[in-house]
């Protein structure tokens, strides 16, 4: 076929929009979170003691969970568009990376060395490592179909922060639930979690975000 | 491209005869450095012109179009040597072939009637009377009894399946 026919053929469509990736991902992500969240917490609830002692661990938690989502959903937004660069995207393991070490800080400036491997091992890791990654399920896959719309060069890396994203959301879903309270627990295996799903999201990103 | 974006046909055209040219000119020295002939050019170029047409809204307008199209047209060049696999071997005949004889003919090996088989019947007739005849889409949609919205889908999709038929080629080659 000669190039001008295609071009003619591409005019053509000119009327047809195309999906914005960058704006469907605001939007689907935050459903897909919301709704699996709400059924999580309708199943287990939410910890009794929200209002009172649990209010401080929840907050980092929530806070941790945030701070991870913004930037992974902001880097994706970065690396959808083909020029971006991976070092553009680094944003969000950079933020999981601060938050880790803020938590693990925290914890001992708190507690001091006495006891900390108790702290860290706790009693729920594998809660913990299960519930986050199975809450971050479906949110990823909807990233993923919302991603689809991009055009990035990185198709790895920006499906590990799809899958960033959304173990952050489940994480402020698991935080509301879970009562195992110290920092250094919360800095070491809820990013575990959240690096387990980042490696499942960059091997369905390779697969799926091809174009 | 800010103009075709608020949908002007005519700069759209303009646009894209403009960017295929350019493409040639990134595509051609990867072809190169990889070891193959220039046979694929123009198949890469128009995969690439289709991927800019079908990606545009990742295009951010606030920021330089240049960029963004070699970003694509690499991406494409890439995906297109990695599918086919990096020759080593390249018969030296057909190299010098392809180095002499530039590509005048801005045609890809996938011929027209090719394509349209491809297509169903609907996406075939409405492709071929408006892109290969000329005629305008809203005279052949109504000729079909096919509203307007359904011959923008009609037209869109036949579009993503050349996009198929594209990777589908090269993998046989």
């Amino acid at each position: 076929m000669k190039t001008e026919k295609l071009i003619d053929w591409l005019a053509e469509d000119l009327a047809f929009k195309p999906p914005v990736a960058s704006k469907r991902i605001l939007f689907w992500l935050p459903i897909a979170a919301l709704a699996t969240g709400i059924i999580f917490l309708g199943l287990v609830g939410i910890r009794t003691d929200l209002t009172s002692t649990g209010a401080m661990p929840t907050l980092v938690k929530v806070g941790l969970g945030l701070v991870i989502a913004i930037a992974a959903v902001r880097g994706t937004r970065t690396l959808l568009r083909p020029e971006a660069s991976i070092a553009q995207g680094i944003a969000a393991p950079f933020a999981v990376f601060l938050s880790l070490s803020l938590l693990l800080a925290l914890d001992l400036a708190s507690w001091g060395q006495n006891g900390f491997l108790g702290r860290l091992l706790g009693k729920s890791i594998t809660s913990c490592l299960t519930v986050i990654p199975l809450l971050a399920a479906i949110p990823l896959v909807t990233s993923l179909m919302a991603l689809r719309a991009g055009a990035t060069s990185h198709p790895a890396f920006i499906g590990a922060l799809a899958g960033l994203a959304s173990a952050g959301l489940a994480i402020v879903a698991y935080g509301l639930y879970c009562t195992e309270d110290s920092p250094s627990f919360v800095a070491v295996w809820y990013s575990l979690a959240a690096v387990i799903v980042a490696l499942v999201g960059s091997m369905a990103g390779r697969r799926w975000l091809r174009w | 491209m800010r103009l075709a974006l608020d949908g002007d046909v005519g700069a759209y055209k303009t646009l894209l005869g403009a960017v295929a040219p350019h493409l040639r000119g990134v595509v051609r020295p990867l072809l190169i450095r990889s070891g193959r002939g220039l046979a694929d050019l123009e198949d890469i170029v128009q995969e690439t012109l289709l991927a800019v047409h079908l990606k545009r809204a990742t295009w951010d307008p606030s920021l330089p179009f240049l960029p963004w199209l070699n970003a694509v047209a690499r991406y494409k060049a890439i995906d297109a040597l990695r599918k086919s696999g990096f020759r080593q071997d390249v018969d030296i005949d057909t190299m010098s072939e392809s180095l002499a004889a530039p590509d005048e003919r801005r045609d890809s090996t996938l011929d027209s009637a090719t394509i349209l088989n491809a297509l169903d019947a609907k996406q075939r007739k409405l492709v071929e009377q408006t892109i290969m005849v000329g005629r305008s889409s809203a005279d052949v949609g109504a000729e079909l009894g096919m509203s307007e919205g359904a011959v923008r889908v009609a037209l869109h999709r036949s579009l993503k399946r050349l996009g198929k038929m594209f990777g589908k080629n090269r993998h046989e080659n």
